[in-house]
Formats: structure tokens, C-alpha cells, sequence
């Protein structure tokens, strides 16, 4: 245990002192600011377009973390072979690979309650500023319940992330193939609800491998609850504890097949 | 304390094309020994190491460390290991790399804390202690190597051309470092392509050439009449090539 903690802190050292991590929470505080600035420009809804933008805006720093900086910091490992001075102490490929996840999720953390939190300012600032254009059903608390899920959602991302790196022998590879699955993991859902629901003409067989699709991807879009929190809707807590069992499932299973991969790759 | 036992290589150089890198390697370091790994560029000595530290698999044959398979990452615990190219985490310092290091392999804080300010001073980087690694010059990265390789004041150190890219001074260093480890008995395996320092350092010599092992014994009887290591190293290596031409 010390093992992979030791190695989880290095890795959050090396990821918060990255300069890219600097680049992207600039970023970050400009679209924070627009959260305070766009309202303005709509007459109604404003906390339905201020949750809106702020939500996007830490979902889309979650992924620059995780497609740029965690990429890089992980591929740096393989490419350059530092991971030789990890794997030259007694430390496993598996505790490597535990090590190397929970010092991304640490610097996610980080960096997710620090968004939050300048989302959390921006918001409060509107519903103070705009009282009378606020939803009555707004509710702080199924605001905190979705950005807890966005962060399960970046995590199972980075897992994604870890799974390809683990056999992948080039740093675009793994962008690509985690991008990819993203693209899939998220819109999935939306193609299957559209079929069902309007009359579209379809190839035989295309639903079932729709099903079989949504059996083996990700469905990301079950932790998006951007809307329910926008519009202040009920958020059931059956529907959350499911929502955490699939998400705690998929990514302990990718967890143990990127350490089982990664166990066998030849790293000269 | 390490053996090789029939160990080959086999590499894939194209969709269907193989070639074997090493070829049935038989050899033991003794514990206590300072053994030193000669061959030409190519030989594959880096392959071997990389082997021996379960960073690659050997195709065939089996490496164990005081009787236990490389593959267990305990056996790591009394080792020292210098790549041939160290890089580090850019964004840590030295202090902070050795610290990792000691905690990894079990040491109390007091204790790394001991030991960096010991090694950073030896190795002359107190000054640099504290920047980041990526401001380290080449012969810099190669001492803050060497101290990581030793901070747990392991028994065993496997060292991959550990004088490459260091100045007078910073060999002048090592080797000291080197011909102390040596004194407190502890057991060296490092490849280098410089003669001198291999007739200094070692009392045993392992000759590799296109992945065989041509020669493993005692220095003496390496040099024989040739009267120099570089004499009998080129006899060695001119010799298998005229029994494989």
C-alpha cells in the first residue's frame, strides 16, 4: 500500500507542476468567467444556462486533463523509460499501474473541486444578482450530486485511458482509441433512444448490434446529469447507487485487464 | 546471488521475421563479486540487463536472484539499478526523487532523509538538491542516478554503462563510489565499454558478442598472455567472428 501511495504522490506531483495543467486551468477561469458573462445575454433560464456552461466547462477541463496531460504524463513513462526507475524498486506492474491511476484521480480531484468551486462562486453570484430569473426547483444539492458523478464519469475516462496505454505502443494510439470510446460511450444512448422513439428507418439487425455495443462500451451518458440539474428535476437516490454499482463494475474490470495486459508487455 | 540459465531473446523484425538477440546464455554473478559485462555495441548486454530486471521477457531460459524467479518483485528489494539512459520525473528534484525511492523500498523517513543528504554531498549535487531535475545537465542526471541506485544501500547493483556522459570529476566520483561499494563487499554486475575502468573495478570479466557468451570468468585468466583486457577482448571477438564466418 505504502508502495502505490508513494507512487499516486509523485504522480500528482509531476501532474500539478506540469505546465499543461497550468494552460488548462487558465482556460478553465476564462470559461468560468463567461458562466458569470453569458447569462446576461438570455432574458430567462439563467440557472439553467449558468449550470449549463459551468458543468461543460469542468467536464471539458476533465478531459483535457485526462486526454493531454494524463497521456502525456503516462506515455512520458513508456517512451522515455522512467518507468524503469519505478520497476527497478520492489514495486509490481500491478501496484505500478494502482499507483499511476491514483495519482491521476488525485490530480483530477484537485483539480475538479477547485472548478467547482469557481462554478459554485459564479452560480451563487447569479442566483444572488438574478433572484427573480432563478428556477424555483433549483437545488445545491442535485447540483453537488451531478458534478459528483461527472467526476466518476472523468475517472472511468481515465481508466479508459489506462486500458488502451496498457498494450498500445504509441501515445496517439491511445488518445485516438480512448477518444473514440468516449465519442461511443457518450452518444450511445442518444442513437438508441432516437431509434425507439421516432420512426426511423433502419437496417435489419442494427439495434441488436446497437445492443451488443452498449452491453461492451461504456454508457457515459448515464453519469450526465446536467440536465436533471439544470432544471432542478428529482434525482432518486436508486438511481444514483445504480449509476455508482456500474460505474465502481466497469472500472474495477479495467482496472484488473490493463494490470493483466501490462503485466505482459515487454517494455524495452 | 544471480544466475542465467539457457536464457534466449527472440525479437520480431517484421510481420513474420524473428531474430534471436540471445542466444542460450549460461552465467552467475557470485555474491560479492564485481563482475564487469564487455562486448561490442550490439552484443546485447542492455537486452541482458533488461532481462535480468524483468523489464523484457526472455524467450526461453530462466533468470533467478538468490534462488528466486526475477519475476517476483520482491527479489528487487536489495538491488541498485543505473540504466543506461536514466531519465527522471522532470518535474521532481532530486530530494524529492530519493525519497520516492526510499519509501519504496521500506526505509523510515529519518533514514532516506539521512542517506539523500549523504549521497547528494558525495555525488556533488547538495546545491542542485532542490531543482527540479529537468535543470540537470547530462552528467548531473547520471550522479542523481547513481544516488538513486543507491539510496537503500542495496547489496547488489546492477549498473548499465554507469560512466557514459560523465565528466573527470564526476568519474572520478563514481569510481570512488564503485571501489567503496566493492570494499564493503557488496556485489556489482555493470556493463561498460571502457577497458581501463572494467581492469580497475572487477575481478571477473563476462565477454558477450551477436548475443553468446564468449568468455565468463576470473580477469586474470581473460588477460592470460594477451597482457591487457583491450588485447584480449579484441582476440576474443575477432576470434568468434572467424568461427562464424
Amino acid at each position: 500500500m505504502t508502495k502505490i501511495f508513494s507512487l499516486a504522490i509523485l504522480t500528482f506531483k509531476e501532474g500539478i507542476r506540469h505546465r499543461l495543467l497550468h494552460g488548462i486551468g487558465i482556460l478553465a477561469a476564462f470559461m468560468a468567467l463567461l458562466t458569470l458573462l453569458i447569462p446576461d445575454l438570455f432574458m430567462y433560464d439563467l440557472g439553467k444556462v449558468a449550470i449549463d456552461i459551468g458543468l461543460s466547462t469542468v467536464s471539458i477541463s476533465g478531459l483535457l486533463i485526462i486526454f493531454f496531460l494524463a497521456i502525456n504524463i503516462l506515455g512520458r513513462d513508456l517512451d522515455k523509460r522512467t518507468i524503469y526507475m519505478v520497476l527497478a524498486t520492489p514495486t509490481s506492474r500491478g501496484q505500478y499501474i494502482l499507483g499511476k491511476f491514483a495519482g491521476i484521480c488525485l490530480l483530477l480531484l484537485v483539480s475538479f473541486v477547485f472548478l467547482s468551486l469557481l462554478l459554485s462562486g459564479a452560480l451563487y453570484a447569479i442566483t444572488t444578482i438574478y433572484p427573480a430569473h432563478i428556477s424555483a426547483r433549483f437545488s445545491w444539492s442535485t447540483l453537488f450530486w451531478a458534478q459528483v458523478f461527472l467526476f466518476l464519469e472523468l475517472v472511468l475516462v481515465a481508466a479508459i485511458m489506462f486500458f488502451f496505454s496498457s498494450f498500445s505502443s504509441s501515445l496517439y494510439l491511445t488518445l485516438i482509441l480512448s477518444g473514440i470510446i468516449y465519442m461511443i460511450g457518450t452518444s450511445i444512448e442518444s442513437i438508441q433512444l432516437a431509434l425507439s422513439t421516432q420512426n426511423i428507418a433502419t437496417p435489419s439487425g442494427i439495434e441488436s448490434i446497437l445492443e451488443i455495443i452498449q452491453w461492451i462500451f461504456p454508457n457515459l451518458s448515464a453519469f450526465d446529469f446536467k440536465t436533471i440539474a439544470a432544471y432542478g428535476l428529482p434525482l432518486h437516490s436508486s438511481t444514483l447507487a445504480l449509476t455508482f454499482a456500474y460505474w465502481f463494475f466497469y472500472t474495477f474490470s479495467l482496472l484488473l485487464l490493463t494490470a493483466y495486459f501490462f503485466n505482459k508487455r515487454e517494455l524495452s | 546471488m544471480l544466475s542465467l540459465n539457457k536464457v534466449s531473446k527472440t525479437f520480431h523484425t517484421g510481420l513474420l521475421s524473428r531474430k534471436e538477440i540471445i542466444r542460450d546464455v549460461n552465467f552467475s554473478v557470485e555474491a560479492q563479486s564485481v563482475v564487469g559485462f564487455l562486448g561490442p555495441n550490439g552484443a546485447g548486454k542492455s537486452t541482458i540487463i533488461k532481462m535480468i530486471m524483468d523489464f523484457i521477457r526472455p524467450s526461453s531460459g530462466e533468470i533467478t536472484i538468490n534462488g528466486c524467479s526475477n519475476r517476483e518483485s520482491a527479489t528487487r528489494a536489495h538491488i541498485g539499478f543505473l540504466p543506461e539512459h536514466p531519465y527522471f520525473y522532470d518535474n521532481l528534484s532530486a530530494r524529492e526523487l530519493l525519497s520516492f525511492l526510499g519509501k519504496t523500498a521500506g526505509m523510515p523517513t529519518k533514514r532516506i532523509r539521512q542517506r539523500s543528504d549523504q549521497l547528494l554531498e558525495r555525488l556533488n549535487l547538495t546545491e542542485a538538491a532542490n531543482k527540479l531535475l529537468r535543470t540537470y545537465s547530462k552528467g548531473m542526471l547520471q550522479r542523481a542516478g547513481f544516488a538513486a541506485a543507491l539510496i537503500h544501500d542495496p547489496d547488489f547493483l546492477i549498473l548499465d554503462e554507469p560512466l557514459s556522459g560523465l565528466d573527470p570529476i564526476g568519474r572520478h566520483v563514481i569510481i570512488n563510489l564503485l571501489l567503496e561499494q566493492k570494499a564493503a563487499q557488496k556485489t556489482i554486475f555493470f556493463s561498460s565499454h571502457i577497458l581501463n575502468d572494467i581492469e580497475r573495478l572487477c575481478d571477473k570479466t563476462a565477454i558477450l558478442n551477436q548475443g553468446r557468451l564468449l568468455f565468463n570468468g576470473d580477469l586474470e585468466s581473460c588477460i592470460g598472455t594477451q597482457g591487457s583486457l583491450e588485447k584480449a577482448f579484441v582476440a576474443i571477438i575477432n576470434q568468434d567472428i572467424k568461427n562464424h564466418d
